[in-house]
């Protein structure tokens, strides 16, 4: 029994030595070529396309083809792409979410791993060469890695940088310890093409088809890996209108996909115990927020709003050891209080999420961009 | 916290607390030659941090419940905030966090009934999205 319970995740292979198996080839311009390809859903991404196209052309190893998804962009996000060096596919019609563009990239894909990277994202030049190596294990069918986001500048940024620091620095490097990452992030992951194809490739059901698949491949019998070292920058929403909007889909995505997967979910070890908590934290903690810290303040005492930040110091702890291991602990201390005005903005999402979806069954089915 | 989830009460403990178990898994793997180097460094920081996280809890429960002791309980008696008379009841860290212990308890053994009681979807098929959904899908 004891063994079953610690049964845990083998370090990630050594990315030197043992790349064969997975069909990493030297090329004559001395960059490996991994068998991957890339695949950048866009929806008027001019701003932000060529840096992504460039970020993966640009890696460490050289990828088969990078296909941009110019979803009925009304810019010049396609040409710009096609520009960058990109496969620019256009599907006639907008496909209605972000998993509608990579699957109808999907189509197109002839390698035996697919990677699916947001147009506002960049990778840092090592993160395909750090990343593959997982696939080493035949069993993965995904893998995905840091993220960090790319401008820390307003409150809403800053409040996401400490959360990824938290979330990523400390909760997923456990998740991942115990074979069960809760999600292999949408805007960075690496994926099996075939067990992709198995699944249908990105499913359309719910807000949120980085969750979906991930418990769907659980589901499955298949693993996912997470890659710290492997790291992307994402532009995260800089004011309220836009982080509105992607908390909003976050919410109900996780509420849709504890609908969808709850069945099998309970059955994963771990994984039924990381998305319980969740849950409850999401419920309890919300409406402790919103109702009982506020309510207790005026009733009883001011004393109450220490409530907001009384966990300060249990966050901080994580977020600087991160920070510090990336040479940014000021700006992470600066970002503190960021951090704490995100979470609570983010409970009044969650608490509407979780009344729409499971209390008056009305679901958010209209997929928004975040930016 | 999990990322657009807010909240770090229960998670927090739960994480926590699995920080010690991934101690004790690594030492099993230790003594059974199959740890490696990068994982023991994993876990003794994770660990490290754990430990850090768990004190830093404590000492603002405790903190913030002697700040409601002087308010609530001193200054009423006697009439100011700054008296030091009374008797202070104790380190209540230990009962708060032997609430949320039983908290996350309760969650495991909710989960492992369930577990019990609902078979697993054939082929680890998933339920059906609501009609809803669906359509959103198509």
């Amino acid at each position: 029994m004891a063994s079953q319970a610690c049964s845990i995740a083998n370090p990630t292979p050594d990315t030197a030595t043992e790349t064969a198996a997975i069909g990493i080839q030297d090329t004559p311009n001395k960059r490996r070529q991994v068998p991957l390809t890339v695949i950048v859903p866009a929806y008027n991404e001019s701003e932000t396309i060529e840096d992504t196209v460039h970020s993966i052309l640009e890696q460490t190893v050289e990828v088969a083809e990078v296909i941009v998804v110019d979803d009925g962009s009304t810019d010049d996000t396609g040409q710009k792409a096609a520009r960058a060096g990109a496969t620019v596919l256009r599907p006639a019609q907008n496909t209605g979410s972000k998993a509608g563009a990579q699957n109808y990239a999907l189509e197109h894909v002839a390698t035996a791993f697919t990677m699916a990277i947001d147009a506002d994202t960049t990778l840092a030049p090592d993160a395909i060469e750090k990343i593959m190596p997982s696939f080493e294990d035949p069993e993965l069918a995904a893998a995905c890695g840091f993220v960090v986001p790319r401008h820390v500048r307003t409150t809403w940024e800053r409040g996401r940088y400490a959360e990824y620091l938290f979330a990523f620095g400390f909760y997923k490097s456990i998740q991942d310890y115990f074979k069960h990452p809760l999600i292999s992030s949408g805007c960075f992951s690496a994926y099996r093409t075939d067990v992709l194809r198995e699944m249908g490739g990105w499913p359309t059901r719910s807000m949120t088809e980085d969750m979906d698949l991930t418990w769907s491949f659980y589901g499955r019998g298949r693993g996912v890996r997470f890659v710290p070292d492997a790291v992307c920058y994402p532009v995260e929403p800089h004011n309220f209108k836009f982080m509105s909007k992607q908390l909003r889909r976050w919410s109900h995505g996780f509420v849709q996909n504890i609908r969808l997967h709850w069945r099998n979910l309970i059955h994963l070890p771990y994984l039924r115990t990381f998305v319980a908590a969740a849950l409850w934290d999401a419920a309890v903690a919300s409406l402790v927020y919103l109702a009982v810290i506020p309510v207790l303040a005026i009733v009883i005492s001011p004393l109450f709003l220490l409530g907001y930040v009384i966990d300060a110091p249990v966050v901080m702890i994580p977020v600087l050891v991160t920070a510090r291991k990336r040479g940014e602990f000021w700006k992470a201390m600066a970002s503190m209080p960021g951090f704490f005005v995100l979470r609570t903005v983010n409970a009044v999402f969650m608490l509407e999420a979780l009344w729409s979806e499971l209390v008056i069954n009305k679901p958010l089915t209209t997929y928004e961009k975040g930016h | 916290m999990t990322v657009g989830i807010p909240g770090t009460g229960i998670g927090g403990i739960l994480y926590i607390m699995l920080c010690g178990w991934m101690m004790v898994c690594e030492g099993g793997r230790l003594v059974r030659g199959r740890s490696t180097r990068l994982m023991r460094r994993l876990v003794l920081r994770h660990f490290a941090i754990a430990i850090g996280m768990l004190v830093s809890l404590l000492a603002s429960i405790e903190l913030l419940a002697y700040l409601a002791w002087r308010v609530w309980v001193i200054a009423p008696l006697h009439g100011s905030p700054t008296s030091s008379s009374g008797q202070w009841m104790g380190p209540v860290s230990i009962t708060a966090i032997g609430a949320a212990l039983i908290v996350i308890f309760g969650i495991a053994a909710m989960m492992n009934i369930l577990r019990i009681v609902v078979a697993k979807s054939p082929s680890g098929a998933e339920a059906r999205p609501t009609k809803q959904m669906a359509e959103a899908g198509d």
